[in-house]
């Protein structure tokens, strides 16, 4: 116990703590996961689903069924259930909910970019969209056509707004800090943190970038969108304090750790210097700021392997792994964070429990869409590369 | 014993006549065995031309699905948002990879990979290729560039290959930077996976042709001997 939650926490958060475990009860077991693995037809994995809480959501899907539309159908059992615990929330479990939902945004925001910049119908992008990413203003992405106006047109009035003062130049930078000691404020971050007054806001959105978008800089723009809502998340539990600001610390922590290592090693062999490779990492987690400047450097797998074998929950994950290879590290990843989630249920009156489920039931649905590509495909004997079993 | 005398003259004249007709028949088969020799070596061409067809198209069936997995793999460790059709460049742009068919007795076709609009620099990517060697169609060129190389000297020919190999990795990156810059190693290996099918199918067309050819020819060769014995 951190601290007297006990004593109030069921006061508004008791009912949905008590719904977010009764969810928790409906994941899919090693039982369940060994029937569908043994299905020879999506038909079959669909028959297996309708005994499990997703059977409402497939029962009137008509044969033959498709990889993509199982998990379209999935994923709207998990934006009904994140609905219903949002329309009962009061603050600020309200706010925590509305955080979990806020890189979906981002994912979203970048597909609407990336698909105008390809000449595609806005209206496919849409429907490729993640549900618990959409907003009213999505569609008007498709109008920006630089940073600029991207940030003015549209996210301005989104809860992503904030993040974007991480694309400004070093230019406007300097002239917030200029602002500041002027005694003016700068808006930035969910609470305020930094404090009121619009006008230097103002001055660094008018000098934002007017670079046009390119695959480059949206790649740069997804990840730095991502870092400043991390830190920002972070930043949220940490005010929260208690079970939930220690517990969510540790979840983040390795959610940013793991976003490190990917994009090191996504990385490689592309024009990214190493400078701005660094800029992409999250100021927090266990590889913060040592385990950072090691990865910054790394050329290949075999140095991103040694740098992170120095920490002990990274040696046991890249233990499983062989020299050279790096197909086993997503599930590797995975596996270590379905433990982490799991254990969060183990104690009561904190907010991590929703996070925990939210996550557990994305890696569901990815275990889903894995073992449907696999028998689509014929390719049942790799079924077990990727299902991470959760119980 | 005069009717002796003759009939033994009688009988070795019978027998010079026998010898020379057997020697008149031996040298009119000597051009038919040819014949058979030729139509024996058109067949076990076309028979090779019909293994190394299916031992190419198993080949690409293979390669085929490892393709396919591996991009489920992507989509499983990037996301389904990051590598989906609706990604997919619409622009008008360039073929990064074109065909060309040869057809001076038997079609031929080579396949020219990363080639870029300039001419010289497509020029440059069917020579100095190296790194591409497994598909046959790409070898004649890799011979050229030996050859080439050997002319002009070995710096020179190391520094063109140099850059075009450069060339070829910025082409295969700018290929994938539809689902973005900064992608999973398996979605690199699916680009690998299916450009090793695209090479498949080239070897399939250029195997494909040589049968043809050959099953044309046995069949000619039938029809010729048929036409000799009516």
């Amino acid at each position: 116990m951190y601290g007297f939650e006990a004593l109030t926490f069921n006061i508004h958060g008791g009912f949905l703590e008590a719904i977010v475990r009764g969810y928790r009860s409906g994941l899919l077991t090693a039982a369940d996961y060994n029937n569908l693995c043994q299905c020879e037809t999506l038909d079959d994995i669909k028959m297996h689903l309708s005994a499990t809480d997703y059977g409402p959501y497939l029962q009137n899907e008509p044969s033959p069924l498709h990889t993509t539309t199982l998990v379209e159908k999935c994923t709207l059992k998990l934006v009904d259930e994140y609905k219903h615990m949002l329309a009962q929330a009061t603050e600020p479990l309200s706010t925590f909910l509305e955080y979990i939902t806020y890189g979906h945004m981002i994912d979203n925001v970048v597909l609407i970019v990336t698909g105008t910049l390809h000449e595609r119908d806005v209206q496919e992008l849409l429907e490729k969209c993640h549900p618990l990413g959409m907003f009213d203003s999505i569609a008007t992405l498709a109008v920006a056509q630089n940073m600029r106006d991207l940030y003015r047109l549209v996210l301005v009035d989104t809860p992503l707004a904030p993040y974007f003062s991480e694309c400004i130049t070093s230019e406007v930078q300097i002239m917030k800090i200029f602002d500041l000691h002027l005694g003016g404020g700068v808006k930035g971050g969910r609470d305020g943190e930094f404090g009121g007054g619009g006008s230097c806001w103002f001055l660094s959105v008018v000098a934002m970038t007017h670079e046009d978008l390119d695959d480059m800089n949206i790649e740069i723009m997804r990840n730095t969108l991502y870092k400043a809502y991390l830190e920002d998340f972070h930043r949220f539990c940490q005010k929260l304090g208690g079970a939930t600001a220690a517990i969510m610390s540790e979840l983040l922590s390795f959610e940013a750790d793991r976003r490190a290592v990917n994009i090191t090693i996504n990385s490689i062999g592309t024009e990214l210097t190493r400078e701005d490779r660094k800029k992409l990492y999250s100021n927090f987690g266990l590889l913060y700021p040592y385990g950072h400047e090691e990865l910054a450097i790394c050329e290949d797998i075999d140095q991103v392997r040694s740098g992170m074998e120095k920490y002990p929950p990274y040696q046991a994950i890249f233990s499983k792994m062989s020299f050279g290879e790096s197909q086993m590290l997503d599930k590797a990843f995975y596996e270590e964070e379905v433990k982490r989630l799991c254990l969060s249920f183990e104690q009561q009156f904190h907010y991590a429990v929703f996070f925990a489920y939210m996550r557990l039931r994305e890696q569901e649905i990815r275990n889903l869409m894995w073992i449907s590509e696999c028998v689509a495909q014929n390719q049942k004997s790799r079924v077990h590369d990727s299902v991470v079993f959760i119980f | 014993m005069g009717e002796e005398i003759e009939s033994c003259e009688n009988q070795r004249q019978n027998q010079q006549e026998v010898s020379n007709h057997d020697l008149t028949q031996k040298k009119s088969n000597i051009p038919e065995s040819k014949e058979e020799a030729d139509v024996d070596e058109q067949v076990l061409k076309f028979m090779d031309s019909v293994d190394s067809y299916l031992f190419l198209i198993h080949s690409l069936s293979s390669t085929l699905r490892q393709g396919w997995f591996d991009l489920a793999s992507a989509r499983y460790s990037m996301g389904a948002s990051r590598v989906n059709s609706a990604l997919l460049d619409l622009k008008e742009h360039h073929a990064a990879t074109h065909l060309e068919v040869a057809t001076d007795e038997d079609p031929h076709f080579t396949l020219c990979k990363w080639a870029s609009v300039n001419a010289e620099d497509s020029t440059e990517s069917k020579d100095g290729d190296g790194g591409l060697k497994h598909n046959s169609s790409m070898r004649q060129r890799h011979k050229d560039t030996s050859e080439r190389a050997g002319e002009e000297g070995s710096s020179p020919a190391e520094a063109s290959l140099h850059n075009t190999v450069d060339q070829v990795q910025r082409e295969r990156v700018k290929s994938l930077a539809v689902f973005g810059t900064f992608v999973s190693p398996k979605l690199r290996s699916t680009q690998s996976s299916f450009e090793t099918a695209l090479e498949r199918l080239v070897e399939i067309a250029n195997a494909k042709a040589s049968m043809l050819s050959s099953f044309d020819k046995i069949r000619g060769n039938r029809v010729d001997a048929y036409d000799v014995k009516t």
